[in-house]
């Protein structure tokens, strides 16, 4: 779990650290993200905002997804085939009360993960500082204040 | 039918087109010890796990304490303690984390100071992490998971392999004391003295089906030994021939005797040939058993 959250931040991390080298190049691809192909996909790359949902969380949610999907059939399928669920199965619990379990705990992983990719994006920014320019949403309260450090923003997926 | 713990009626698990087991009848009395025998790939293990609801059974009914396996499946479970065959654990939590976490799922019938007790009792320590234990402190573990909730019924899949026989011994003690103090015990096991130290009646199963049962005392009765001897001088093809005895293999001075009757003067015409070493083979019950019903069939024939 750790192992992946830390890997995944380094999405976050990778692509805030490349825009500033980015954003000066930025002219030379306006004519290129004009193309339908980049338009259908959403992709557009304005503002630093826009750069990030562009990229890095387009990322992030199919990789969670493979997570859940991958840590979802071992903790049911890989503990059956192994015979680790025997000893749990031969419990007094109700079948839908096991199943449930595994699924809140795969839940919680996953916040976790995210906490931590997002930690790892914010430190980043935080590091970059002047270098990167965003749009003050604290100030236009566009998300409570306490939600994000202040300066920046961070889609959820 | 209440002195029935377990109730099977036409039992059949299919895997697909693979046989599991076929119309299984089987029941086991209030407070006895039922030995579950056959080869490996009979079905003892498909049929403990539809008594637990772990696998549905493609037709017929199984009750345990009057009640259904699946419907009341949790109810019926509370008063279970079961140890699978191959047994699987998970490697990175300690011993203690594991009892403990296992003990709490019991909702009350298990508690921390009694699994304590099995544990010492087997000399498992429960500090150490599961993936460092031997196959047999792997085994412990799962006798203590087995016995924590004091069940009414013991479900045991071979409780003794992989333990030495210090320690097998000792679980068969256990089993006795949860015997003695009211528990019924089904369990599966291949070694013969064990089966006849401790079991009132024996199962046997074979290729799903199950073929009979029969009271141990009965069995045992029987006198069926298998006994390989070295001799200086290599005894003539006639020596051994008489009624009850089957000459099953020779080797110079080595021959293998199957006795079931004259057993002394069997061993007096040994004696003339200067026996160097004597070894007795293992009989498993259920070749014991098969003889038993093979020869009844034949003097039923006669």
């Amino acid at each position: 779990m750790l192992i992946w959250g830390v890997a995944l931040s380094m999405i976050p991390v990778i692509y805030i650290g490349l825009y500033p080298a980015f954003a000066d190049q930025l002219s030379n691809f306006t004519e290129m993200l004009d193309l339908p192909f980049y338009q259908a996909l959403g992709i557009q790359m304005g503002t630093f905002e826009e750069y990030m949902a562009s990229t890095a969380t387009n990322l992030i949610p199919l990789i969670l997804a493979i997570y859940a999907v991958t840590t979802g059939t071992a903790a049911l399928a890989g503990e059956e085939e192994d015979g680790r669920l025997e000893l749990i199965v031969a419990l007094p619990i109700p079948r839908w009360q096991i199943v449930a379990v595994k699924a809140v705990a795969i839940g919680i992983t996953l916040l976790i993960i995210l906490a931590i990719t997002g930690a790892g994006a914010a430190l980043t920014l935080l590091a970059l500082g002047d270098q990167v320019e965003t749009v003050d949403y604290h100030r236009s309260s566009c998300l409570p204040a306490w939600s994000l450090p202040g300066r920046w923003r961070w889609r959820l997926p | 039918m209440t002195d029935h713990v377990i109730e099977t009626n036409n039992l059949t698990v299919y895997y697909g087109r693979h046989r599991g087991i076929v119309d299984v009848d089987l029941q086991v009395l209030t407070g006895e010890v039922f030995g579950f025998l056959g080869p490996n790939g009979a079905g003892k293990t498909t049929t403990e796990r539809v008594l637990l609801d772990i696998i549905r059974p493609t037709t017929g009914t199984a009750r345990i304490f009057g009640m259904d396996c699946q419907k009341d499946g949790v109810a019926v479970r509370e008063r279970i303690g079961y140890l699978p065959g191959e047994l699987s654990l998970y490697d990175g939590m300690r011993v203690s984390a594991f009892l403990d976490m296992y003990a709490s799922l019991h909702k009350g019938n298990a508690d921390k100071s009694y699994w304590k007790t099995l544990a010492e009792r087997l000399d498992l320590d429960p500090s150490r992490r599961i993936k460092e234990l031997s196959r047999g402190n792997k085994q412990k573990v799962g006798i203590v998971t087995a016995f924590m909730n004091r069940p009414d019924l013991l479900i045991l899949d071979e409780p003794t392999s992989g333990l030495d026989p210090l320690v097998q011994q000792t679980v068969m003690e256990m089993v006795e004391e949860a015997n003695d103090a009211g528990a019924t015990v089904f369990f599966s096991s291949h070694i013969l003295p064990e089966v006849q130290a401790v079991c009132d009646r024996v199962g046997i199963i074979r290729d799903g089906r199950l073929i009979a049962t029969e009271r141990v005392d009965t069995l045992t009765t029987q006198n069926f030994r298998r006994v390989r001897f070295r001799f200086a001088t290599p005894p003539p093809p006639d020596a051994f021939v008489r009624d009850g005895v089957t000459e099953l293999g020779r080797d110079d001075g080595q021959l293998t005797l199957e006795i079931r009757d004259h057993l002394d003067e069997t061993m007096t015409a040994a004696a003339g040939y200067g026996i160097v070493d004597i070894e007795t083979i293992p009989v498993s019950l259920e070749e014991i058993f098969l003889a038993y019903y093979g020869q009844r069939k034949g003097n039923n024939h006669a």
